[in-house]
């Protein structure tokens, strides 16, 4: 697509619009809330990994933490084994390598399956790594985990500046730049004849494999670049947490992914997206607000699944449809 | 001979599908598989395409045995095939179902746009409708012109006319025939003895799984014996 289409196409428009408001949320929100906008921003960029799996290559993982905990602990290990490369500039192609690196070994053995079996072996490695990170306390902090410093940022150094500070400044603009860089190359990935062939193996891969499509072949490239975009969100989300532990490999942790995907709607680009930032502040305010917040996360499940089952973005765009048909 | 079957015996679990399937085709003709549903047709078809595995016999294509390969290799090898439910793949637009295979080809020649609009003129009014919102006969010409995008020298074709109204039967009798024009050989699995008779030269009869004739469609027609097998 040409710029002079871009320009034409009403959703860049939109993009752009809500990319100039987003420069302008630091001024718009306190700390705390900013805080919780960048966690979801960082599972925005999750959840966009997520669905190239998903939502174009039609393959549940419910092992994805372990492709987030590699991107966190990437950047927590260089912290406290190499501290002369703690620098952002290191650290984001750091995790992107080890992400990579772990999607490759896991994906290798994961596409060779589809369905249930694609999932559970996904689920099992994922809890393999788990108890790796939990169990090998001296290297990893096994349950207490890793703290994760402030990192410099080209040579600029943010030492005696409180995290929230940090947060608020550069690592904001920081973050929404690698967001939307993220945004726009998996935009081209899904728009390439790369991702195109990937949406026809979703929809019937004999008939992928029957026009010349390598399908395990390129079931594995769609699981190691979304895993690099987990192990992404995975490494920017340590800088707003601060800290580390082995849940992130845990099936639970996956399986908050596969929430937030769904209820975005994994049928639309921007539904994990969309999904990400609703699932950050649905769990916040029901921790904070009742004991029983997992069961008020698991019935919202159930309703999306009855009402919803394309998502909130999938409920929003066919609404636009039927309007703009009543209007036509 | 461009393609050659030698004594193929394909089995689906304990049940044998095929038995002793022999048979050959020219570069250049249109060759059909004629029987009654249930009769075999298609089950040569994907055997040959490696859809069904055969348990013993031989398949060569272009003088290469080419029996042990994977669909995938098959297709790469020069074979075109378009399935008998077509299977246009619903959420990419015509446009992308075409490219797709051209785009696997990669450096390999591939059949322009130019031939495949003028064997099926009607594609360039849906390039960018979505394969979900196609009508039947115009699936089926997305799905020839997909298998045609990989520029195969063999077309293989199952059941290209079924369910067609008759207008568009003609449409695809000359679609066919211009394909052959092309320099495609075509290998066409079909009910309709008096579809093949306009547009084969040869014909097989397949019956439970075997060969039981082959000739000309105008033998099959002067015939009534053959005429009952193949239920017209």
């Amino acid at each position: 697509m040409g710029l002079k289409q871009i320009s034409k196409n009403p959703r860049w428009i939109i993009y752009l619009l809500i990319f100039i408001a987003l420069l302008f949320i630091p001024r718009m929100l306190s700390i705390h809330d900013l805080m919780l906008f960048e966690y979801g921003i960082t599972f925005a960029i999750v959840g966009l990994g997520f669905n190239l799996l998903l939502g174009y290559t039609g393959l549940l993982s419910f092992g994805h933490g372990a492709y987030f905990a590699a991107g966190a602990y990437s950047v927590a290990m260089i912290a406290k084994y190499l501290p002369q490369a703690y620098s952002l500039e290191i650290l984001i192609p750091a995790s992107l390598f080890f992400s990579l690196i772990l999607s490759i070994i896991f994906g290798f053995v994961c596409v060779r399956h589809t369905k249930i079996f694609f999932s559970i072996l996904a689920l099992s490695l994922s809890m393999l790594l788990f108890a790796l990170l939990f169990k090998l306390y001296h290297i990893t902090g096994g349950s207490d985990g890793l703290r994760v410093p402030l990192p410099t940022l080209f040579g600029m150094s943010f030492k005696g500046i409180r995290r929230p500070e940090f947060l608020s400044g550069t690592y904001y603009y920081f973050l929404l730049g690698v967001f939307s860089i993220s945004f726009l190359v998996m935009r081209g990935i899904v728009s390439s004849p790369f991702g195109k062939a990937l949406q026809a193996i979703r929809d019937n891969e004999v008939r992928a494999e029957l026009i010349g499509i390598r399908v395990r072949r390129y079931r594995l490239y769609a699981f190691m670049i979304s895993g690099m975009f987990v192990g992404l969100g995975g490494a920017l989300w340590t800088f707003v947490n601060g800290h580390v532990t082995a849940d992130l490999s845990h099936w639970v942790f996956s399986g908050e992914i596969v929430y937030m995907t769904l209820l975005g709607g994994f049928g639309i680009f921007e539904g994990p997206i969309i999904g990400a930032m609703i699932f950050t502040y649905l769990k916040l305010y029901a921790m904070g607000n009742t004991q029983y917040w997992m069961f008020v996360i698991g019935a919202t499940l159930i309703v999306l699944v009855l009402i919803l089952p394309n998502g909130v973005a999938g409920a929003v765009s066919s609404l636009w449809t039927k309007v703009k048909k009543k209007t036509n | 001979m461009l393609l050659n079957i030698e004594n193929l015996d394909v089995f689906i679990g304990s049940t044998q599908i095929l038995r002793n399937i022999s048979l050959g085709v020219n570069e250049g003709e249109i060759v059909c598989l004629l029987g009654r549903n249930g009769a075999g047709k298609s089950s040569i078809i994907k055997s040959i395409i490696g859809l069904y595995p055969s348990r013993s016999g031989k398949i060569t294509f272009r003088e290469k045995d080419i029996t042990p390969l994977s669909p995938r290799k098959k297709v790469l090898s020069g074979i075109g095939y378009s399935p008998e439910d077509t299977r246009i793949f619903t959420e990419l637009t015509v446009e992308e179902n075409i490219n797709l295979s051209t785009w696997v080809r990669g450096k390999g020649e591939i059949f322009s746009y130019e031939k495949i609009f003028a064997i099926f003129p009607k594609i360039k009014d849906f390039l960018d409708r979505k394969g979900l919102n196609l009508s039947g006969g115009e699936k089926k010409m997305v799905s020839i012109a997909r298998a045609l995008a990989l520029n195969p020298s063999l077309l293989l074709l199952d059941e290209a006319f079924e369910g067609l109204a008759p207008l568009v039967v003609n449409h695809f009798m000359e679609a066919l025939r211009q394909i052959r024009k092309l320099g495609v050989t075509i290998l066409l699995g079909e009910s309709n003895v008096r579809i093949v008779s306009q547009i084969t030269e040869r014909t097989y009869i397949i019956e439970r799984g075997e060969i039981i004739f082959e000739g000309h469609p105008r033998e099959i027609l002067e015939n009534e014996r053959l005429l009952k097998l193949v239920g017209k």
